[in-house]
């Protein structure tokens, strides 16, 4: 888990960035990227557990921004021995930052160790957000990426602010098949 | 009472609530953004097939991928069954190798208090 500090998407300008998108992202456009990314992760053979965790968390971070800000960017690249990156990024405002900066605070709160059972909690009683979001999607970026997660809430000079989301993939548990 | 059947998408799942046989049914994907409008006719039917007096319910849930939004949806599907009086069982299927998804039906069985039965399915099958 990294929260607050910084990571590089190319921390030695290796990652081949394999999907890029930039601007609206509504419905539509959010349908489109989960269906492209999609096809890339399938196209790299992976085992089942992984190929379903990435594409978790590639749904529940492009919804997070066709639901909140309807304008970001996404990106998905891969890195040194197989490394897959997950980024989006997008502005956050008004009240919604505050609601974020809180949402953030409790994602991380339970070790990793204690994430199912604190999901199976929110699952079961606690409340929605005020989107009508379950509350669990940073929790099971978590979960999905074994903790390799890095949020950050940048304030821009406009008031506003910016999510900034990665998600990271190792090849160390043998994700890829031979 | 009549049957609720909703045709399966790209992102919601094929639905089939056979008043007649007590038999819920989904597969597919659940992954709407808007997942509330999508289950509240579930939730509906499910609350009308139980004030119908319906003396057990079958339910099976078969889903490839569902997003944390609609896993809330689902806990206040099954909450509802739990709050009937009728007999219900749950037939949660997963892959082989599928571990998360074996993870969730441990996870719902754990919450709700209806006999769970978590069925394995050969993926190559």
């Amino acid at each position: 888990m990294k929260f607050g500090s910084s990571y590089s998407l190319s921390p030695q300008g290796q990652d081949v960035v394999v999907l890029r998108y930039s601007g609206v992202l509504e419905e539509r456009q959010a349908d489109m990227l989960i269906s492209w990314a999609e096809t890339i992760i399938a196209s790299w053979g992976l085992a089942m557990p992984p190929s379903k965790k990435m594409l978790r968390c590639v749904i529940e971070m492009v919804q997070n921004i066709s639901k909140h800000a309807r304008r970001g960017e996404f990106i998905v690249s891969i890195g040194p021995e197989n490394r897959v990156t997950f980024h989006s990024r997008n502005n956050v405002v008004g009240a919604e930052a505050e609601a974020l900066q809180r949402a953030l605070t409790l994602a991380w709160k339970p070790a990793f160790q204690e994430l199912r059972e604190t999901m199976r909690n929110q699952r079961s009683s606690g409340e929605r957000t005020k989107s009508g979001g379950a509350g669990l999607g940073l929790l099971d970026l978590r979960s999905c990426a074994d903790d390799n997660v890095c949020a950050e809430c940048i304030p821009c000079a406009s008031g506003s602010w910016t999510l900034d989301l990665k998600v990271w993939f190792h090849n160390e548990r043998h994700l890829w098949k031979t | 009472m009549e049957d609720l059947i909703i045709e399966r998408t790209d992102k919601t799942p094929f639905v089939e609530f056979l008043a007649l046989d007590c038999k819920l049914t989904l597969s597919g994907r659940s992954i709407p953004e808007n997942s509330i409008q999508f289950y509240q006719p579930l939730l509906d039917w499910t609350e009308s097939f139980c004030a119908a007096g319906a003396s057990s319910l079958e339910i099976h849930i078969k889903l490839e991928y569902f997003n944390t939004s609609s896993s809330k949806c689902l806990m206040d599907l099954l909450n509802r069954v739990e709050q009937c009086r009728c007999k219900a069982q749950v037939f949660w299927y997963y892959e082989t190798e599928d571990e998360d998804m074996l993870e969730a039906g441990e996870d719902y069985s754990a919450i709700i208090q209806i006999p769970f039965v978590l069925v394995e399915m050969d993926g190559t099958a």
